[in-house]
């Protein structure tokens, strides 16, 4: 797998606080990955550290092969924060002469259709810009780079509905040109819709990580009735990430030996042995729960 | 392009300080030659003028300059456009380099500016003020007093909050001035009684120079406004934002 980001053993500290804890990650190049975890999982500070913005403690990572902080590198990359913050005293046709020529791959028809297609007000201050306005700005900003990574943090963040749309189809069009989509979310719908591959962290390490496709074949609810209380135990084995009891049923979360976990209800007496696909969002609330009684 | 940032978000900082300075600088003029009557007599300005870039003009200039140190990285984390700037290809060393000279240029500019604002308001007056005596103090000004620069860059690189750092800025300038006239071991350390203080090369009878400025001692001062640098881009290129 051609990785356009890699990190081992990353972490971070904030005086007594970890804020990373060993994450291990790897996007694939040519994908659309979700970078999902809950508030204060870990998302920014990774993605601070890809930009150089904050150092890490220790650890490695790697941005386009190099190590993170590369002048060169940055100029194949694009990058859009969270708060969408950009020079409130430039107009916005000041900060697009400006950010122009730093990018040698820049495409002015895709700014001139970009200027268009967003009605942005060029003789505008940025500082007068709506936070919409501000993400279009950015995003016309990054897309006319044709950078090969494209990293944004909670790009939907404080956008409606109808924006947010806007935003992430603009971001599925970048990646069928070619350019690798590295985006941070805490919803899981969005995640879903467009990226092809997920990592998820929960303090500061990766608690799901691999192509959305194959994780939604991987992991099967399996939900068992019985008539006398049921046999957890027998439930426990190579296999199971999960073994809920409520009442007289038994929930199952598998990620391997379906068949023979299914295979089981019957010979426990089971009455009823139902067999569900996990959505993401399940997948990722049940491994987060695992993560905190792991821990 | 960085210098297009970097005099873009500075710019109406420094117009706004210059004009104060010009107006400063007039008013003192004015006031002073008034005192003297020589705008009624002897149309000399020369007094007026040295006195005013000694006294008035530098102790404005000197916090000017302190002001327009501030800004950069710890700033734009606070208005929140660090993690935008950071990610364009340019280094940290770069944007430093191109911030820390820009206001550099800008404070020697409003040093240089209202000193020869001088001979034209005393020519405008009728009166004379040599352009070359206005530069030399002008020069002496921006140059020794390159250190007020340099500590407000330096903070700027330790504090986040503007007011913060030009508070603890004035406060650090004003005790260092007041300790450095009262104790009498560390007399020698004043910077504005080494540098903008002595009178040894203005004439008593003419106000013009007529000895050998105190070159030495702006260079020693400069030269730790480049240490006070080096310490503000080591803390720049090291730190988180």
């Amino acid at each position: 797998m051609n990785a356009v980001v890699e990190t081992r053993d990353l972490t971070k500290r904030f005086g007594d606080n970890y804020a990373l804890t060993g994450l291990t990650i790897t996007v694939p190049r040519g994908h659309i990955v979700g970078f999902l975890g809950r508030n204060g999982s870990g998302k920014t500070t990774t993605i601070k550290i890809l930009l150089d913005v904050i150092r890490r403690t220790s650890g490695e990572a790697t941005v386009l092969g190099e190590p993170t902080g590369s002048v060169a590198v940055r100029r194949r990359i694009g990058f859009l924060g969270e708060d969408k913050r950009l020079y409130s005293y430039m107009t916005v046709r000041e900060i697009i002469a400006f950010t122009r020529p730093f990018f040698p791959a820049w495409r002015l028809e895709t700014e001139t259709r970009l200027l268009m297609d967003f009605e942005l007000p060029l003789n505008h201050k940025i500082g007068a810009l709506s936070k919409g306005m501000r993400t279009k700005l950015g995003l016309l900003l990054n897309l006319c780079r044709h950078a090969e990574l494209l990293i944004l943090d909670e790009p939907s963040e404080g956008l409606d509905p109808v924006m947010t749309e806007q935003m992430l189809q603009s971001l599925v069009r970048q990646a069928a040109d070619g350019t690798t989509v590295f985006f941070s979310s805490h919803q899981v719908a969005e995640v879903e819709q467009i990226a092809d591959h997920i990592i998820a962290i929960e303090k500061g390490r990766v608690i799901l990580e691999g192509a959305l496709d194959h994780l939604r074949q991987r992991f099967r609810r399996i939900n068992l009735v019985f008539d006398d209380p049921p046999p957890a135990e027998a439930f426990r084995r190579d296999g199971v990430d999960r073994v809920i009891m409520q009442g007289r049923t038994i929930s199952i979360l598998a990620s391997r030996n379906v068949d023979e976990i299914v295979a089981l209800g019957p010979m426990l007496a089971a009455k009823s042995v139902d067999v569900q696909s996990v959505g993401l969002k399940e997948l990722f609330l049940e491994k987060v729960k695992e993560d905190h009684a792991n821990s | 392009m960085p210098i297009r940032k970097v005099w873009r978000e500075s710019r109406s900082r420094f117009f706004f300080i210059l004009v104060a300075l010009l107006l400063v600088t007039a008013a003192t003029v004015f006031y002073n030659a008034k005192a003297e009557r020589v705008v009624i007599e002897s149309k000399d300005f020369h007094a007026a003028g040295v006195r005013t870039i000694s006294g008035v003009l530098f102790m404005f200039w000197s916090f000017s300059a302190l002001f327009l140190g501030l800004g950069g990285f710890l700033r734009e984390r606070a208005v929140g456009t660090v993690d935008y700037t950071l990610s364009l290809p340019v280094s940290r060393t770069s944007w430093f380099l191109y911030r820390s000279l820009n206001g550099a240029l800008q404070s020697m500019a409003a040093a240089l500016i209202p000193a020869l604002s001088i001979p034209v308001i005393a020519a405008l007056s009728g009166g004379d003020f040599p352009v070359s005596d206005a530069l030399l103090l002008g020069l002496r000004m921006g140059l020794g007093g390159m250190l007020f620069y340099a500590i407000g860059l330096l903070l700027s690189t330790l504090f986040a909050g503007d007011f913060t750092s030009a508070g603890i800025g004035i406060a650090l300038v004003y005790a260092v001035t007041i300790s450095t006239r009262v104790i009498e071991s560390i007399k020698r350390l004043n910077l504005q009684d080494a540098i903008f203080r002595p009178m040894q090369m203005i004439d008593p009878h003419t106000h013009l120079i007529r000895g050998p400025m105190p070159w030495s001692g702006v260079a020693l001062s400069f030269a730790l406004s480049l240490v006070l640098a080096a310490c503000a881009w080591k803390v720049t290129t090291d730190r988180d934002f």
